[in-house]
């Protein structure tokens, strides 16, 4: 088990009332010749749920496969409580604390909704009765899928999907809780109750990292926002509040700075 | 043709068949985590058969001893191939068919060092205690109680092997399987879990070979048949699906029976080949076999 | 740029060619029996492995039964000399066409199947007529096979040991000379990108299936010649002699001596003639010395021998490029400063001629943005999807798409993950069939073909991840590109007859000329697994113009490009439109799409969303929407979608700040 242990102070954002749970300095990712995440500086408070917005190609999805070890070879680094987990292999990554959700509610489609819950316990060697306490838990969380538990999971909708695949994470007793575009594909009702159960997790203590292309959606979720661009950050941890749309709108829709034209909902375009 | 030869030659088309279901279940148990298996393993499967007499008529081993060793063996030598005809092969850059390659060489060691020590012999090893081999008369054919236990136990091994893969790491296994990045994520250990097919593989197959002892003397130059009978039996199924190995594996005991009977001995792997054909024309990914979608 | 001959000679690979000629001519020189004898066996080996380098080395499809077409190019002879007695010679074409034949029907089964398939079933293959060979049909004399098969004799005359070495010597040179040219055929490049990314060679319009056969007949010549002069220097066949080892041993060969290489069969046969000499006192341990040799060639060297010549070779070359060994010229200055290798001076793999863009008089200085200007019109074709829809499983991923691309225009496809976008440029392209719906380019049904076939009707394409063929040269891959304007049947090109010789110039000034109107005709001799990012995307937009494409799809061209790449790349599908193309533009860069497309067509979950000129659709409410991806029925409830009141639009928020908690 991972010690906590006194953080150094943080390079990259000031701690405030929160510690810092994640930090990640200098980062620097590529596949073969194509460098996707480059001087990526990235800070998590505990407790909290931060997001990262950006469009595709920003590098979000690199990220996070840097964060928890499918991507080995880096430079810079990465802490998480303390301990440098930069080298750490996947299998390590999840032993220390850190759970990822892949995108695209990536489950075992051909096993069942308990099986993939087991699983996610799987590098743990819970025994018998830590498994029972977590499965409780997640199914708490979502009841439904205690229904479903026999069914196999390629037959679940998508919304139901995706909640077997944040099971599944949780299902390792993390500290953090990666989530990868976790509203993709979800019809809208389905995104609200999304939205819900991210807000009852981080009220189990859970700290979430949500990275995302809905900006709505990540603002309606996140205490602070990140933005990614090209590899990097360039709006860092700002509070929720203060993101607005047409700021976010003039980055993903073309840089001509015109945003007169930019309809807000509700209005009738002129 | 008469019923009886009929009969006759259907059992004896299903016992050998059952012997290519459980080579061809061992190579479904190594291709699972990973998508390789063992080019050697008609040799590994030789190599059981001829332990196998060494152990029970040469050395008299107790049956179930002598086999419980071999299986040991061959748990072992399916490890150590994983380890040095595979392991180095999945670091470099993902060359389709290196392992093919590697493990054939691995075939060659085996076939030499087979070659060297083995002279051939002309003995079927008797049956295990309390399965004699010696044949009783149902209906108008010979069956002995061995054939029949060799075909309940190779429709018992899927079941099983079921069990297996709903352990803990058997899950860990199938999730390797379907969605090999999203299993390292949950922290599936995929190296360890890969050898720990091939062990289980490398058993199984031996135990292809030991269970053949008692049918009929090992025949070295059948190396490479074996490897082919065994992966026909598995491309008929399905590759990875063990019920499509028993059926395949019985379906092509029968068709190379009754081919050597009616037309000719030399002719029985055309034969084979032809099922093959027919029925991966049919369905190409064999009788259980899954749909695959290409990534572009 | 070609080096005088004097260091051609005293550079690693002009050494070994010497050490091979003198081993090759020292039979004849010392006129030792056994000697020529060991030789004779050497060629012919050599001749049968040069069949499964094609089949292999260039084609990438594995064979475990080449063994038996040996058999049967010996067998033919044997039959028709013992049993009908015909002079050898003549048996030697029959012996041929035999092989062709079992090459093809060897291969047929395995089409559609995966590679190892087809190892299982050329075995299975070899395995039967291994069967037939040992059954006593009264052909074949059964398992003890047939005596007295004769020596080749010319006029009458029987050839002396001495001289059937020299006519294998001399067959053997034929043999490479003629792998050599095919390899730089076209349909050497097309088995090239066979072997290195079927989804790429069908993308060009090459027929996979149909090439994979072909490959198999063409290695039936050398394989059954191989076979014939086998049975005739033995005097005997029986099938013991071609069982498996035979095919693995011809395995060994091409590995041993390079995979792919010209002169690797000729390196390995004799590499694997010599060690049983030079074994001999472990005689007992052969079998288990290839084992070994097998595996660490295959993990540590899957180039062999040759390959471990060029690295030598590239090694030393870098040794020049940097100054520390005097004497051997370096490559063009600018080349060196950009990536820091020199670019290759001399090559074997490589053809002569214009090997450089210095060659083609082509002057091109890194850095400078020439004007990219299209001489050439084309005639772009027209694109009408309608009612498109697929299904992968449960999951729908299309559903009712459609819309129209006159020719000529650019048409910006754009939406979130997963909305269907490369689905749909896959089903266009033919890599999916759509579950219902039709496509037609210019006005013709196009669904139920197949990617191949779509690409000859001239659907160019660039995939998601740029596909080169990693291991050839830039050039290469930009020549092949055209593969499915070139018609020249292969023969033309094994003796290089001239209107060959023309082709391949003409396309090759083509390329150099393309990739200098891109600004990297400086980047044709390197190796494309080399080249960044940005410079891989732009090679594989080249490799698709070179096929005259009358529609181009590019997937997401603008990915992981800096800002400055992004601007060239706008520059020159603007210049590719202008020429009459239709293009279809899958993108995430809105900007790029803006500033390029007629037309935006917007995708979200599968359905098309909206449909039009470029501003209207960015204005519209539904596609800001689906970008912006505000929660819907929260924001119908009035809970704020979290604008703020009263911020103005273009706010500036200043880098990391601490709000007070």
């Amino acid at each position: 088990m991972p010690v906590e242990e006194v953080h150094p102070p943080s390079r990259v954002i000031e701690p405030t009332r929160n510690k810092v749970l994640l930090e990640v300095a200098d980062l620097r990712l590529a596949y073969g010749s194509a460098v996707v995440v480059d001087g990526l500086n990235l800070a998590i408070r505990q407790g909290e749920i931060s997001g990262i917005v950006g469009a595709n190609g920003a590098g979000k999805t690199t990220l996070l496969k840097g964060v928890s070890g499918l991507l080995r070879k880096k430079v810079g680094k990465i802490w998480f409580r303390g301990q440098d987990i930069t080298p750490l292999s996947p299998r390590k990554v999840v032993q220390a604390g850190i759970a990822q959700v892949a995108e695209g509610h990536r489950v075992f489609r051909k096993m069942t909704v308990l099986e993939n819950l087991r699983l996610g316990a799987y590098p743990n060697r819970t025994n018998a009765q830590e498994l029972k306490h977590a499965l409780e838990q997640v199914y708490t969380l979502f009841p439904m899928l205690k229904e479903r538990a026999q069914l196999r999971t390629g037959l679940l909708s998508g919304g139901q999907q995706q909640m077997v695949a944040i099971g599944q994470a949780i299902m390792a007793s993390p500290s953090l809780l990666l989530m990868d575009e976790p509203s993709a594909g979800l019809a809208p009702s389905v995104i609200d109750d999304l939205a819900g159960h991210l807000s009852d997790l981080r009220e189990t203590g859970l700290t979430l990292l949500v990275v995302e292309q809905r900006t709505g959606f990540t603002r309606e979720i996140a205490d602070r926002i990140w933005v990614m661009q090209r590899g990097s950050m360039i709006i860092s941890d700002m509070p929720a509040e203060e993101c607005t749309d047409a700021k976010l709108a003039s980055i993903f829709l073309g840089g001509s700075g015109d945003l007169r034209n930019l309809c807000r909902r509700g209005q009738i375009c002129g | 043709m008469t019923w009886s030869l009929f009969l006759q030659t259907l059992i004896g088309g299903v016992s050998i068949g059952c012997i290519y279901a459980i080579a061809g279940i061992s190579i479904n148990v190594m291709y699972r985590p990973g998508g390789y298996f063992n080019f050697a393993q008609g040799y590994v499967v030789l190599l059981g058969s001829i332990l196998m007499v060494v152990l029970s008529t040469e050395w008299g081993w107790n049956w179930y001893v002598a086999a419980l060793a071999i299986m040991v063996i061959g748990g072992a030598l399916g490890g150590a191939t994983e380890l040095v005809a595979i392991r180095p092969i999945m670091r470099r850059r993902s060359s389709s068919v290196a392992w093919v390659i590697t493990t054939l060489a691995v075939s060659l060691l085996l076939s030499d060092e087979i070659g060297a020590h083995y002279q051939g012999t002309s003995t079927t090893v008797p049956g295990p205690p309390g399965l004699s081999t010696s044949t009783f008369n149902l209906g108008s054919a010979l069956i002995s109680p061995y054939d029949i236990a060799l075909l309940i136990f190779a429709c018992l091994l899927p079941v099983a092997l079921w069990f297996l893969y709903h352990t803990r790491h058997g899950l860990a296994i199938r999730a390797l399987a379907e969605d090999r990045d999203a299993a390292l994520l949950r922290g599936v250990p995929a190296n360890a879990l890969t050898s720990l097919s091939w062990v289980l593989g490398g058993a199984l197959g031996v135990l292809a070979g030991v269970l053949d002892a008692p049918l009929s003397p090992p025949d070295v130059t059948l190396g490479f048949t074996i490897l082919i009978s065994g992966f026909l039996a598995v491309a008929i199924g399905g590759l990875g699906d063990n019920r499509g190995a028993i059926i395949g594996g019985l379906l092509l005991g029968c068709v190379q029976s009754f081919a050597a009977i009616e037309i000719n001995p030399s002719y029985q792997n055309v034969g084979a080949f032809i099922v093959f054909l027919i029925v991966l024309a049919l369905r190409p990914r064999g009788i259980f076999g899954a749909r695959v979608l290409r990534e572009v | 740029m070609k080096l005088p001959l004097a260091s051609r000679l005293l550079s690693p690979k002009g050494v070994g060619a010497l050490l091979l000629t003198c081993l090759c001519l020292a039979p004849l020189v010392s006129n030792d029996s056994y000697l020529v004898y060991i030789g004779s066996l050497t060629a012919i080996y050599a001749l049968a492995a040069v069949g499964l380098n094609i089949v292999h080395g260039f084609g990438g499809q594995i064979s475990l039964g080449h063994g038996s077409l040996v058999a049967i190019g010996a067998y033919v002879t044997a039959v028709l000399t013992v049993n009908h007695g015909w002079p050898v010679i003549a048996t030697l074409v029959p012996a041929m066409a035999a092989t062709v034949v079992a090459g093809i029907v060897m291969s047929l089964p395995s089409l559609r199947l995966s590679r190892w398939n087809l190892a299982v079933i050329t075995m299975a293959f070899a395995l039967i007529v291994e069967g037939f060979l040992n059954s006593d049909q009264g052909l074949t004399g059964g398992g003890n096979g047939l005596v007295g098969i004769g020596g080749l004799s010319f006029s009458g005359r029987p050839l002396s040991p001495l001289n059937l070495y020299g006519v294998l010597l001399l067959l053997v040179l034929v043999g490479l000379l003629c792998s050599w040219n095919l390899r730089r055929s076209a349909q050497g490049l097309a088995l090239i990108a066979i072997r290195d990314s079927e989804l790429v060679a069908q993308s060009l319009g090459i027929g996979v299936p149909r090439k994979k056969v072909w490959a198999f007949a063409i290695s039936g010549i050398p394989a059954g010649l191989a076979g014939a002069l086998w049975a005739s220097l033995g005097g005997t066949v029986s099938p013991g002699q071609f069982d498996i080892s035979l095919s693995v041993l011809l395995f060994l060969i091409i590995l041993i001596g390079g995979d792919g290489r010209i002169v690797g069969p000729v390196l390995g046969a004799l590499v694997m003639e010599l060690l049983p000499q030079v074994l001999t006192g472990f005689a007992q341990y052969q079998l288990l010395i290839y084992a070994a040799l097998l595996l660490v060639i295959a993990t540590l060297a899957p180039e062999g021998l040759s390959g471990v010549g060029e690295s030598i070779a590239r090694y030393v070359r870098r040794l020049h490029a940097t100054g520390r060994i005097p004497g051997l010229a370096t490559g063009p200055a600018s080349a060196a400063a950009r990536t820091g290798v020199v670019a290759s001076a001399v090559s074997m793999e490589s053809t002569p001629g214009i090997a450089t863009a210095a060659d083609a008089g082509l002057a091109n200085e890194p850095g400078a943005q020439p004007g990219l200007e299209l001489a050439e019109v084309y005639s772009g074709a027209s694109l009408a999807i309608e009612g498109l829809r697929r299904t992968f499983g449960g999951v729908v991923a299309l559903s009712d798409v459609s819309f129209e691309v006159p020719a000529g225009r650019v048409v910006g496809l754009i939406g979130p993950n997963g909305s269907g976008k490369t689905t749909l440029l896959n089903m266009i392209s033919g890599f999916y069939q759509p579950t219902a719906g039709r496509i037609l380019f210019d006005g013709e049904v196009v669904n139920g073909e197949r990617a191949s076939a779509r690409a000859r009707r001239g659907i160019g394409r660039t995939f998601q991840i740029p596909r080169l063929l990693d291991r050839e040269d830039v050039l290469s891959n930009v020549v092949v590109g055209a593969s499915r304007l070139r018609h020249r049947p292969v023969l033309l090109w094994l003796v290089r007859a001239p209107v060959v010789r023309r082709e391949e110039a003409f396309y090759r000034r083509e390329a150099l000329a393309w990739l200098g109107r891109f600004g990297i005709a400086d980047l044709s001799d390197q190796p494309a697994g080399e080249l960044s990012h940005g410079d891989k995307r732009t090679v594989e937009i080249v490799r698709a113009m070179m096929s005259k494409p009358r529609l181009l799809l590019l997937d997401e061209p603008s990915s992981g490009l800096g800002a400055e790449e992004v601007n060239k790349l706008q520059q020159a599908i603007a210049a590719i439109a202008g020429a009459g193309l239709t293009v279809v533009l899958v993108e995430h860069h809105i900007g790029l799409v803006r500033r390029v497309a007629d037309e935006i067509v917007v995708m979200d979950q599968g359905a098309l969303i909206a449909n039009g000129p470029v501003q209207e659709v960015l204005t519209d409410r539904t596609v800001v929407d689906a970008y912006l991806g505000t929660v819907m029925s929260r924001g119908e409830s009035g809970s704020g979608d979290g604008v703020v009141a009263g911020r103005p639009p273009g706010d500036k928020v200043t880098g990391p700040q601490a709000s007070p908690e």
